[in-house]
């Protein structure tokens, strides 16, 4: 070999820095190299994969790996005679990960945050949030209401009967009534447990509206802040959800006080 | 094909006998190859130690598709490679550095004469010598195209790719004589068609 030209190594190893790896996605499938080494493949076929293989590094050595699975030498093959503790606990892993439905392949460590970043981790985070948030606001909104209809706090209360408007002989005075109070309304059953819309009319023009929920059969009550009404005398309507028809609305005179 | 063991433990896999004792084998007898394969790629123990357990957790996932017309660690290798793929793309789109082994790397020369230098010389040849050198190139291509085919593939195997004389032959599915006597014809040859006028000429 020593007559021959001393540039021909030169120029070959030119050759080899110019070439470029194929694209990955230009290279053969696993499955036609194998069938290229059991000579499966059409004589044009072979000889495409020959010129493949003289140019791709890659498949080449994909190529001689095959024939190292398919004759090991003996470091590829278990010791005989000795015990692999690390085979032994690599299998106890694969037993679980093949146990497990949540496995996923492919779950090689992607990069340190992978876990954090997992598209189930971030719906658990996201549902939490909006869970979180609808129920804050739905505190916020009881806060509100508390705050506004202390209810509960609230004394004394006024009870005011419906049946004494009734009777068209009668005439009753107004029932006199100061704001900032809880306001009981005796329906006497006359009115369904629903609820009710009360609206506060004075010379014919409604001044005010209010829906209310009736406590119990016969009652319902309700806060009338300090800045509700001005003073004077209202007539006030009680509405029962099914329209007048069912339900004729009951009327009477209330006198708001200073 | 009837007697080989490791059909047998995988048709006992299949037909539900002993799964659990039937897989422990067949893992531990390959487990050691799988891994060899990821380690020469150029993975970390780490890294390679993960790949094989994907890659046993595929065959066993989908041990009831394999047909026992071929040899197992055919199919286990194409799963292997299959993988392998997977993670070099993976690692290529996340603009990460490759891992396959360049075939091209320095390896201990014990059964050929001429490995591939690396590269051009240390001192930038001046515009006269890069035009010489330019034109031998082109000169060399076409002497190297007008080879025979099988020749000229070995060629490249050997001169470029760097590919010892046994692991041409595989590659090329020739024998290992029949790869020696390419190489010696086409260097031959090439000089010739390289230097017509010279003393070293045919």
């Amino acid at each position: 070999m020593t007559d021959e030209p001393a540039d021909l190594d030169r120029l070959f190893a030119i050759l080899s820095e110019e070439e470029r790896l194929p694209d990955l996605d230009d290279h053969p499938a696993p499955e036609k190299l194998s069938a290229y080494q059991a000579d499966e493949l059409s004589p044009e076929e072979d000889a495409a994969l020959q010129e493949h293989l003289a140019h791709c590094a890659l498949c080449a050595g994909l190529l001689l790996d095959l024939q190292r699975f398919l004759n090991p030498p003996p470091e590829d093959l278990p010791r005989e005679g000795v015990v692999d503790f690390e085979s032994a606990a690599e299998w106890r892993d694969l037993r679980v990960k093949l146990q497990d439905p949540r496995y996923r392949p492919m779950a090689v460590k992607r990069f340190p945050l992978r876990k954090i970043f997992g598209a189930r981790t971030l719906a658990a985070v996201l549902t939490l949030f909006l869970f979180g948030f609808g129920g804050m606001a739905t505190w916020i909104a009881v806060l509100k209401r508390k705050m506004a209809l202390p209810i509960t706090d609230l004394t004394p209360t006024t009870v005011l009967a419906l049946e004494s408007t009734r009777g068209p002989a009668e005439k009753p005075e107004p029932t006199p009534l100061r704001l900032g109070h809880v306001v009981a309304f005796e329906t006497q059953s006359s009115l369904p447990s629903a609820r009710l819309r009360l609206v506060f009319r004075k010379d014919g023009t409604i001044r005010r509206t209010l829906e209310a929920k009736e406590k119990d059969e016969e009652r319902i009550e309700v806060f009338l802040p300090e800045s509700f009404l001005p003073p004077g005398v209202y007539k006030v309507e009680v509405q029962g959800p099914e329209g007048r028809a069912l339900n004729p609305p009951k009327e009477f005179d209330i006198r708001i006080l200073q | 094909m009837e007697h080989d063991p490791i059909l047998e433990l995988i048709e006992q896999i299949q037909k539900g006998i002993r799964v659990e004792e039937s897989s422990e084998k067949l893992f531990r007898r390959f487990r050691p190859a799988v891994q060899s394969f990821f380690s020469r790629k150029g993975f970390t123990a780490e890294e390679s130690r993960d790949l094989t357990q994907e890659v046993f957790y595929r065959v066993f996932k989908g041990i009831h598709t394999f047909r026992r017309e071929s040899r197992f660690e055919r199919w286990l290798w194409e799963i292997a490679a299959h993988i392998y793929f997977n993670e070099v793309r993976r690692r290529r789109t996340e603009k990460r550095d490759g891992l396959e082994q360049s075939l091209d790397t320095p390896v201990e020369n014990d059964d050929g004469d001429h490995r591939p230098t690396t590269g051009f010389p240390s001192s930038d040849p001046s515009p006269e010598e890069r035009a010489i050198q330019g034109e031998r190139l082109a000169l060399f291509r076409a002497a190297l195209q007008e080879l025979p085919d099988q020749m000229r593939r070995c060629c490249l195997l050997r001169f470029e790719r760097g590919l010892k004389y046994q692991e041409i032959a595989i590659v090329m599915k020739i024998s290992i004589e029949t790869v020696k006597a390419h190489l010696h014809q086409a260097r031959k040859r090439l000089a010739a068609r390289m230097d017509p006028g010279g003393e070293n000429g045919p």
